[in-house]
């Protein structure tokens, strides 16, 4: 009995597709670009030994079809909810599934290994927090704000922070999310300013856009479009540009309240 | 256009923290936060110098793009993590958030000059580092390809 066979045998279909899946979604959840997913699920499958693996991502959807070395063939599918970028379980389930490719392990292994990558993040709310503080503080200075300017970022940040805790975070939807936001954002701005914390309205507030703006989402969906994934491509373009469009309309919203308070 | 070298390393500096902080807001290991940071630091340090030569923003945003997107290919390559690791970290300061803001603020006050000024810049700036990104990416994986096929 030679080696493939060997590997036909001990890994049932079913389960390999569960693992290829699992994997995959930890990868697209996290910040992954789709044709990466899909290349890593087919060399998950040609490392278990699968024949004619089909695999179909978009951002919201994974799609797997393969067969066994008896012609048995199943297709999985798995629906993606919401993602946030997390660069850490990205890096860790990547370096996983070479190490899977290399040498196939058993499968319950590779799920007790994915299981410890989801729940061992470092994603602290401390963490985040201190480092969306760093990068308002410096780039309200880096637009050409002064001290005071970063401070009053920095201190909309933590607002923020907690509204996003405790307040925004139920309503799991990113437009609706990212429109409270910037609505929130423009109100604390323009008040900080009128009591006297921040001088410049204009960069306290650039300051804090720059942790609201979809740029990676929209070069990675141009990209994408480019190199002829057109599904994927469109649905992240409509995103990144509605989190635009709602960003402006959360500010709009916001001087026109305040204006009518304070001016 | 053009900076004094005080402002510009000012920048430069600020670039650097900035895209540490994004690096810990988006929650990468300890050891690709230094390196995100510096990433952003000379992706912007390389955009000052372009708009000093040649005045375009649209050039500057290109190479600039460019630089980032070489500089995380390197170190995916040599460290083997995926290159969104140390790409999303280091374009951060050229994202156009201040046309953005300024483009929307025209817009409420009705000015038209700066809302056409400001939105042209922001299309451009954009622009600029999707086609960038957008070259870069087609040459290093051709190359990469032909490095497979030979092994």
């Amino acid at each position: 009995m030679d080696t493939n066979e060997k590997i036909a045998e001990i890994f049932k279909i079913e389960d390999v597709l569960k693992i290829v899946l699992e994997t995959a979604s930890l990868l697209l959840k996290n910040g992954a670009d789709v044709r990466r997913v899909e290349d890593t699920m087919i060399r998950i499958c040609n490392a278990y030994k699968l024949r004619n693996p089909e695999v179909f991502s978009i951002t919201s959807l994974i799609i797997i079809t393969a067969s066994d070395m008896n012609g048995k063939t199943l297709t999985q599918t798995k629906r993606i909810y919401n993602s946030t970028t997390d660069l850490t379980i990205l890096e860790r389930t990547n370096a996983l599934s070479r190490e899977i490719c290399k040498n196939p392990e058993s499968l319950d292994y590779v799920m007790k290994r994915l299981l410890e990558i989801k729940s061992k993040s470092l994603k602290t709310n401390r963490r985040i927090c201190i480092g969306n503080m760093i990068a308002a503080g410096s780039f309200s200075m880096f637009f050409g704000g002064n001290f005071k300017d970063a401070f009053a970022a920095v201190i909309i940040t933590l607002i923020l922070f907690f509204g996003n805790i405790y307040v925004l975070k139920p309503a799991s939807n990113r437009i609706l999310y990212t429109f409270s936001v910037s609505v929130l954002m423009g109100i604390s701005a323009i008040f900080l300013v009128n009591i006297g914390i921040g001088v410049h309205i204009d960069k306290i507030m650039i300051g804090d856009i720059m942790l609201l703006i979809p740029g990676m989402a929209l070069i990675n969906s141009i990209t994408d479009m480019f190199c002829g994934d057109f599904v994927t491509g469109t649905i992240k373009v409509t995103s990144s540009l509605l989190t635009a469009l709602s960003i402006a309309g959360g500010y709009l919203f916001a001087f026109a309240f305040m204006g009518g308070l304070f001016k | 256009m053009t900076n004094t070298f005080a402002e510009s390393f000012f920048q430069v500096i600020l670039a650097f923290i900035g895209s540490i902080g994004f690096a810990l807001a988006l929650n990468a290991k300890k050891s690709r936060i230094l390196t995100g940071g510096i990433g952003g630091g000379i992706s912007w340090g390389i955009y000052l110098l372009c708009l000093n030569l040649t005045e375009s923003v649209f050039t500057s945003s290109i190479v600039s793009a460019s630089a980032s997107y070489l500089y995380s290919a390197f170190f995916s390559r040599i460290q083997k993590a995926p290159i969104n690791v140390f790409f999303a970290p280091s374009i951060i300061p050229m994202l156009p958030g201040g046309g953005l803001y300024y483009t929307i603020y025209s817009l409420i006050e009705d000015n038209n000059g700066n809302f056409y000024h400001y939105g042209k810049e922001t299309l451009h700036i954009t622009l600029g580092l999707v086609i960038g990104f957008i070259i870069c990416s087609v040459i290093w994986n051709f190359f990469i390809s032909l490095q497979r096929r030979h092994i």
